[in-house]
């Protein structure tokens, strides 16, 4: 019998690497020689027992431990699941939140808990800026066109009243000016003809007309020409 | 109620009880003799108290847990579980014989009580067949058992074996103990160890089994060739 081979396969047994034709081949030699069964018997026990003495684990507290909570599992039943599932939050929680930095510390102890936070911090850091941001700002145009007045070039009021007239491609547009909020001086007699110009400020709409909320004006370099890209507006949203 | 010292046999001693009343019931229970072993009067009261409140009977079982476990996992390991299973097997016997503490005589050898559970366990899971076995691979199980040889009467003396494992492990070679250390502490596989150790896997392999042979030996010449048959 080839005492080689044998240690062979005990070491592949020791190391889980036994295949099927391997067993049956060592269970052959076993069987052949009460010798080598009492070997594997002593090798198993041997170094069962040093394992149970080098792994922390695996000590005789670990053991009773394990043995503890399968008896409480066992007597409870399913008051022990209950109580069990109870006990998880708590148990791997720190001891009780006493401020907000505690609470949140707690919190960021789970992953599933730190992507829920991190979403509501982000989501409540988005709020806070926008509600710092001027809302006007928000929604600050700058036109490049004529100022007009609605009287003697456009003919719509009695009043002279200055307005924009912005010429996108095949589409003119007219924004009525509010002066009302911000007094604001024309760069030039815009009774006259249409003065070139650049104009910051609000759009809005009424009845269907384009308001204008003007912040500043400053004249604009004659002639007007188109922009390149004709349905391209200039925004500054921040 | 508690367990009665009024049953302590000779040389038993039993530690003063203590202001916590559940501290009371596991130093008044825990009863053993000179040697540090549990007295028979532990398993009395035990039996005793099947009918009371179940705090003092699991605190009488718990001693048995302690004082039987590791020679009684060794013994699951012998009759062919898988390594990373012994202790699942073992605590199922305990649970068993928890149920059954009721039946057991108790003049009779505890450790020998649970080691007939153990095997019967071991032979219900040879009889499911199932695809996630607890246990070696069939044709090896079989063998290890052969003809009853692995007896539930005769066994080891854990403590005694492992002081001579211990002295014997410290002869050893500095390299093989520390190869052994890695192995059996860290469960470390032979690549794992190879990589460690700038050896290639089956040296590692070879070097293990010649020095898991030389303990073997070693042990054989302390304790005498039979110490397990």
């Amino acid at each position: 019998m080839n005492t080689g081979r044998f240690e062979e396969l005990l070491g592949q047994l020791f190391d889980g690497d036994l295949s099927a034709a391997e067993g049956d081949e060592l269970a052959a030699m076993l069987r052949a020689d009460p010798s080598r069964r009492r070997e594997l018997r002593q090798h198993l026990v041997l170094w069962e027992l040093w394992a149970q003495q080098q792994t922390p684990e695996r000590s005789a507290d670990s053991f009773l431990a394990a043995c503890r909570t399968r008896l409480r599992a066992e007597r409870q039943g399913e008051s022990f699941l209950a109580d069990l599932k109870k006990r998880i939050p708590r148990d791997s929680d720190a001891p009780e939140a006493t401020t907000l930095l505690g609470g949140w510390w707690n919190v960021l102890r789970r992953p599933a808990r730190f992507a829920w936070a991190a979403s509501v911090m982000l989501a409540a850091f988005a709020v806070f800026l926008w509600l710092l941001t001027p809302h006007d700002a928000l929604a600050t145009t700058t036109l490049h066109g004529e100022l007009v007045c609605t009287a003697c070039i456009l003919h719509q009021t009695h009043e002279h009243l200055p307005a924009i007239r912005v010429h996108e491609g095949a589409t003119t547009r007219i924004y009525y000016l509010q002066p009302i909020h911000r007094p604001i001086q024309p760069p030039g007699d815009f009774c006259a003809a249409p003065i070139p110009m650049v104009a910051t400020g609000k759009v809005g709409t009424k009845n269907g007309r384009l308001l204008f909320d003007v912040q500043a004006v400053e004249p604009g370099s004659p002639p007007l020409s188109p922009p390149a890209n004709p349905d391209e507006r200039v925004l500054f949203p921040f | 109620m508690i367990c009665d010292s009024g049953s302590l046999p000779n040389g038993a001693q039993a530690s003063q009880p203590v202001a916590n009343p559940r501290e009371k019931h596991r130093h008044t229970l825990a009863f053993r003799d000179n040697k540090g072993r549990t007295t028979p009067a532990i398993l009395t009261a035990c039996n005793a108290r099947m009918n009371t409140p179940t705090i003092a009977r699991k605190d009488c079982f718990e001693d048995l847990v302690r004082e039987h476990q590791a020679g009684l996992r060794a013994y699951v390991r012998a009759l062919g579980a898988q390594d990373a299973w012994v202790d699942d097997l073992a605590q199922e016997v305990f649970l068993v014989a928890y149920r059954r503490l009721g039946h057991f005589d108790d003049t009779a050898d505890f450790g020998r009580w649970l080691r007939g559970i153990a095997r019967n366990l071991v032979l219900n899971e040879r009889r499911k067949n199932a695809r996630r076995s607890r246990l070696l691979q069939e044709s090896i199980v079989g063998v290890l058992d052969d003809n009853g040889e692995i007896e539930p009467t005769k066994w080891v003396s854990e403590p005694q074996i492992v002081r001579a494992m211990t002295d014997c492990v410290a002869d050893l070679p500095a390299r093989s103990r520390e190869l052994l250390q890695q192995r059996y502490a860290a469960d470390t596989d032979a690549p794992t160890l190879a990589r460690a150790f700038q050896l290639s896997a089956a040296t590692v392999r070879q070097t293990l089994l010649r020095t898991r042979a030389a303990v073997r030996r070693c042990i054989e010449g302390k304790l005498g060739e039979a110490w397990l048959s």
